[in-house]
This record gives structure tokens, C-alpha cells and sequence, in this order.
């Protein structure tokens, strides 16, 4: 079976005022299965929020997106014109913020947006759409569902307007959902709401959902495959047992082990020692190489490839568990 | 053991909305009754959600805002003490560490001056005692030479979190508030930064208040928990015991959602229905009641008290009950 969304060798690139390109996106392949989830983690700056807005379109134009190839349901985004790749995505591919309170129109019912995203995806009258769209906000678990299509933005709280955000993305049953960061305004006992409402209606819908997150938790407890994102590459890719139970790359390793855990008290974390290099001065060979404690001169040189290590991928020279 | 602080019956209330004629204006209580105690040198973690009183409470217990009812005593002696001398003696005692290193620091002074000043300002030894006790301590956190002249702006995070540390313990003080000191940091920052905190608090003796959402965090660094919501504690107790077996509803609904880092156990489960009420208008009862799956018609009309349960003090008419239901299956 094709993958329901997939790129090759993506990029991103901007341009600086004082005239130099930073590359926060470089060079990642991704693949996603219908009614998968795929987990983007990293850190501040590793490019996860630049490729979930890659992988969208909805990047500005100053933003030079580049790929060998980028496939939404069976179309090479890559090779079409801007306003079709564009009808493309629009039909097939939504997205989730974080912010939904400022993602929502303020200006616009709840019911109105809902509708609109339904008229867009699915097409019909006016007031199909609209006896779509309360049947969706029913379904996203908002209550009095009449109501709330009639309420605008600033009137529901941040967890509500979430729901209502989720409403509007799975409206017209697209392909691929794209969730950034979407429940970490949240309270956590709300989180854990929205995230079985995500995957029960990925389930219904069938949908492949890239979920991107800084949060650990969050993609053991979700996700089917994980991609571990560093200063702009994929470090590290696999299924999401594999990736927790026997991390391959140095830098995955030390991420879970620098974890507060909820399930168990541990007097000392492993620590991480140093901090991402800034996107303008990224060093020779690979990134990690500054802060781990495995690197060797040829680290310091070349830059790894992505290369199979047992059910795992990883870009490092000199990973954890060589002999196994 | 002693206690270093101890609050009693704390409450602080807020006006919401406007005054009318004849009428006061509505007020709401932001921390409602709240007792506690810190022992010299433990760690007290005070959890809950968005709103639940956690950072006022904070603000109480470090003097910097007037409770409406109850007070604050440390080492005996009232927090807010009277005259500028007695607030001064007490600010050298009491230190904060906030989330916002922004908020904390002043953007156009060096390092090395700006975690110099507390010393300047309490005129604490000559010049050159200053400068090497300031170099000593930026030693301790980790901020080399090479920062010591640059301004925060120009500094990453978790090096500007590490300078607000350092300014906070160059005094030497027995007691630092920690309010959501590492919600903001990436995972690999965050755990440098509770390790600092931790080498400190061995080796200064230090008392810890420390403020945070994230359940994980307090379980690595807590001796004692105390969980609110809406403005009031549901349950307190040692960490070990609160975490291991929690008993109010709330507090099991909370370790619930929280998501384990570890695919082979996907327990997250959701306990607790809908979302927290506005604390403008907080449900008559206990507050906790239109969202326990555990409620009976007792919650909706009487406020329970916090009383002791399975080895620590929980505010819930039901949880003894629970408690032994889990007994009686645990033993099947």
C-alpha cells in the first residue's frame, strides 16, 4: 500500500535580512500510512514546527521549500502548480495548532467556520454543511451543540475551542491530519481528552495523523512510528517500541533519559550536558557531536546518513548497541 | 521536626466585576482556607491545573501579597513584617525563583553586576568580597567567565533560568518559592537545571516551596505534595504516598492523564469528565464534584475537610470508602 503522504529529501531554506540562508529544515524523508500516526519529536529550534508547515503549504513564500518528491494521496505535490498543489492539500490535508483560541476566526460563529470547512471539503447546500457541522461539534464532545455553533471564540475556553478546531479539520473526512503541538496549551487531564478524541476519530475516519510534539509522553502513548528531529535532520526513525526500548542514536538515548518520570521516582536524572547549536552556526560533521559523549574525530567531520540499524533507522557514526 | 513556615486558614480574594450601587462588587477566593506547613530543609510541591490558586498561594507565602485572611509565619516571625528593616531581614531569608527569567532579570545589566546586586543592596562585605563571592556562584551554576559581561538577551534559557538561580542564592537564604522554574525549558535544559537546584539545596541546607503542573517533576523533586483545585488543597502528603496511591478523585484523575513516556504501557486513561469551572463562580460543595466520576449527593451540598486517609490528609467524603473498596478488591 502507498503511503498516504510521503516526502523525499525535504528542505527547508530562508533567506536572512543580512542577506545569508539558514537551513532549518534539512534534507528528512517521511512516510505516512493511512490511519497511522506518526510522532515528530525534538526540541526548540530541531525544525519539527518548519516541517509540519512544509508539509502543509503554508509556509510564506520568502521560505524556500525543496523535496525530490512530496506525495499527498497519490499526487506529487512537488511537480504541480502552486494553486492545484494548494486545491491538493486543501482537500485532503488539515491542521491543528496549539493555539486554537487564535487559530479561530474571532469574528465568525463557531457553526459558521465549521460549516465553511465542511463546504470546502465536502461541497452541498448551505444548509447541509451546516446540519454537518453541528452534527461534527456534537461528535468532538462540545455540549449543547446548537448552542455552541452560535457562540463565537473568546465565549468558550481554550480546551473548547480546541475541540472545536478538531471539528473543523476532520470536517469533509480528509487524509491526513497534522496536529502541532495541539494539546500542549492544555491542562492535563484536558490533554488526555483531546488525545482520545483524536484517536477515536482517526479510527472512524481513517485518517494519518503526524502528531508533533516536544513531549515524550505524549509519543509513547500515541504513535505508531516516531521521528526524532535535531538541529533541522531526522537523528533517528522506527517504530515506537523499538525507538523507546533500545534508542540507537546518543542523542535519542539521552532525551529519555533526561525524563522526569511519573511512574517511578529517580533521585538523578542523566543529563544532556551543553545546548543546541544555533541555526546559523552549525558545526561540521554531525550536529549532536558537540554534546555527546560517544563522539570521535570522524563525527567532527562528516556529517551521518540515515542508515538501518536493526527495526530502526539512525544518523549517527558511532550508535549505542552496535554488537546487537 | 519543626516547621520552618507554617500558613494557617490563608484566603485571598479578588474582586470580579464591577461595583454597583448599594451592593459590593462580587469577589472570588483564589486560595480558599488553605493550611501548610514546610519543615526546614524538605521540598513542599504545591500541584494542580490553570487556576487553581497554585502561583497566589505562592505569592502569599512569600510575603508579597496581602492574604485577606490568615497569615503567614516563618521562623515564627510574620512574613510581612512591619517597617522596611523587617522586610529586608526577611527578603535576605526568603528568595523566588519565577518562570518568567524575562519578568526576573534586568535586560541592560552584565551577568556578573546583575547577580552581584542583591549583595549591593543588602551591603553585604566590602567590594572585593562581593565580587568573589559573586564569581563563586556563577561558578556553582555553571556560567563561565566568558558570560559574565553579557547582557540576558544575549544569553540561551537555560542559561538565563541558571542566572536568576544564582541571584537567588547568593544570599544564602533558608527558604527559595520555586514557581514553575523549568516549565519553560526544552527536556535536555530542564533536567540541568532540577539537577542544579538539587546540588544546591544539598549543599546550602535549602527549604524548598516548589510550584508546578507537571506531575513528573514533582515526583522526581517532592518530599511532600500538596494537590489543589479551585483554590483549595484536596489532598497532602508525603510524594511517595500521594503517588503511589493517590486517594481523591481529583488527584487520581490527574496521575491518570498524565501521559507515561514508555509505549509498553499506554495507561493514560480519562478520569475526570469536562473541564475545571471558572474559580469566579466555583460550584457549592465540594468544587470538585460536576467532574468525579466517585460523587454522591453529600458532595453537591456539604464542603468535605481535609482529614486523614491511608497515611495522609485528604479532602473528599468518599475516599475513605474508595479506599477500602480498593482494599477488599486488592485482596481478592
Amino acid at each position: 500500500m502507498a503511503p498516504v503522504l510521503a516526502a523525499q529529501g525535504l528542505s527547508v531554506a530562508i533567506s536572512t535580512r543580512d542577506g545569508r540562508t539558514v537551513t532549518p529544515v534539512r534534507n528528512i524523508s517521511l512516510a505516512l500510512d493511512a490511519g497511522e500516526t506518526l510522532a515528530i519529536v525534538g526540541e526548540s529550534g530541531c525544525g519539527k514546527t518548519m516541517t509540519c508547515l512544509a508539509l502543509s503549504g503554508l509556509l510564506p513564500r520568502r521560505a524556500q521549500v525543496t523535496a525530490t518528491s512530496l506525495t499527498l494521496a497519490g499526487e506529487d505535490l512537488a511537480t504541480l502548480d502552486r494553486r492545484r498543489a494548494r486545491e491538493v492539500r486543501r482537500q485532503r490535508l488539515a491542521v491543528v495548532f496549539q493555539d486554537a483560541t487564535n487559530g479561530l476566526n474571532p469574528v465568525k460563529s463557531v457553526g459558521w467556520q465549521v460549516a465553511e470547512a465542511v463546504r470546502l471539503r465536502a461541497g452541498g447546500s448551505r444548509a447541509a454543511a451546516s446540519a454537518e457541522a453541528q452534527r461534527l461539534i456534537g461528535r468532538v464532545g462540545l455540549p449543547d451543540p446548537a448552542r455552541i455553533m452560535r457562540a463565537y471564540p473568546h465565549q468558550l475556553s481554550g480546551g473548547m475551542n480546541q475541540r472545536a478546531m478538531i471539528a473543523l479539520a476532520v470536517a469533509g473526512n480528509p487524509d491526513v491530519l497534522v496536529a502541532d503541538e495541539a494539546t500542549t496549551a492544555l491542562d492535563v487531564t484536558v490533554q488526555a481528552q483531546i488525545l482520545t478524541l483524536i484517536a477515536e476519530l482517526q479510527r472512524e475516519v481513517g485518517m494519518g495523523v503526524v502528531f508533533v510534539t516536544h513531549d515524550l509522553g505524549i509519543v509513547a502513548q500515541i504513535a505508531d512510528r516516531v521521528a526524532v528531529m535535531y538541529a533541522g535532520r531526522i537523528v533517528e526513525s522506527g517504530p515506537v517500541g523499538e525507538i523507546f526500548a533500545a534508542p540507537r542514536h546518543p542523542y535519542t538515548a539521552g532525551l529519555i533519559a533526561s525524563l522526569p518520570r511519573i511512574d517511578r521516582r529517580e533521585r538523578d536524572l542523566s543529563v544532556i550536558e551543553g545546548q543546541v547549536p544555533p541555526i546559523d552556526a552549525m558545526p561540521d560533521g554531525c550536529a549532536f557531536a558537540p554534546r555527546c559523549q560517544r563522539a570521535a574525530d570522524d563525527c567532527r567531520r562528516t556529517s551521518p546518513p540515515l542508515a538501518r540499524l536493526g527495526g530502526v533507522h539512525a544518523a549517527c557514526l558511532h550508535p549505542l548497541r552496535e554488537m546487537a | 521536626m519543626t516547621a520552618l513556615l507554617t500558613a494557617s486558614d490563608l484566603t485571598r480574594s479578588f474582586r470580579a466585576g464591577r461595583k454597583r450601587m448599594f451592593r459590593p462588587a462580587p469577589r472570588f477566593n483564589a486560595v480558599d482556607g488553605v493550611d501548610i506547613e514546610v519543615a526546614r530543609g524538605e521540598t513542599l510541591a504545591i500541584v494542580g491545573e490553570s487556576g487553581c490558586g497554585k502561583s497566589t498561594l505562592g505569592t502569599l507565602l512569600l510575603g508579597l501579597a496581602e492574604p485577606s485572611a490568615g497569615r503567614v509565619l516563618f521562623d515564627g516571625q510574620p512574613v510581612r513584617g512591619r517597617g522596611g528593616d523587617a522586610w529586608r531581614r526577611m527578603r535576605r531569608r526568603i528568595q523566588v525563583i519565577f518562570q518568567d527569567t524575562n519578568g526576573s532579570l534586568d535586560p541592560r545589566l552584565p551577568i556578573f553586576a546583575q547577580v552581584r546586586e542583591p549583595l549591593d543592596i543588602h551591603r553585604i562585605g566590602a567590594r572585593a568580597e562581593r565580587d568573589a563571592r559573586t564569581r563563586a556562584i556563577l561558578g556553582a551554576v555553571g556560567l563561565g567567565p566568558h558570560l559574565w559581561q553579557h547582557v540576558p538577551g544575549e544569553l540561551s534559557g537555560g542559561q538565563q533560568q541558571r542566572v536568576v538561580i544564582a541571584r537567588a542564592a547568593i544570599l544564602e537564604p533558608e527558604m527559595i518559592v520555586c514557581d514553575e522554574p523549568v516549565s519553560a525549558l526544552d527536556v535536555s535544559i530542564q533536567a540541568q537545571v532540577l539537577r542544579l537546584l538539587r546540588q544546591l539545596q544539598r549543599d546550602m541546607g535549602l527549604t524548598m516551596v516548589f510550584i508546578s503542573h507537571d506531575l513528573a517533576v514533582v515526583r522526581h523533586v517532592a518530599d511532600r505534595v500538596a494537590v489543589m483545585y479551585l483554590g483549595r488543597i484536596v489532598e497532602t502528603g508525603s510524594a511517595e504516598r500521594v503517588f503511589q496511591a493517590p486517594q481523591h478523585p481529583y488527584t487520581q484523575a490527574l496521575l491518570a492523564a498524565v501521559p507515561v513516556p514508555d509505549p509498553a504501557r499506554r495507561t493514560a486513561r480519562v478520569l475526570a469528565t469536562g473541564e475545571p469551572p471558572s474559580p469566579m463562580n466555583p460550584p457549592p460543595g465540594c468544587r470538585f464534584h460536576p467532574r468525579c466520576p466517585h460523587a454522591v449527593p453529600r458532595c453537591r451540598s456539604e464542603v468535605p475537610a481535609l482529614r486523614p486517609i491511608a497515611g495522609r490528609e485528604t479532602a473528599c467524603h468518599v475516599a475513605g470508602a474508595l479506599d477500602a473498596e480498593i482494599t477488599r478488591i486488592a485482596a481478592e
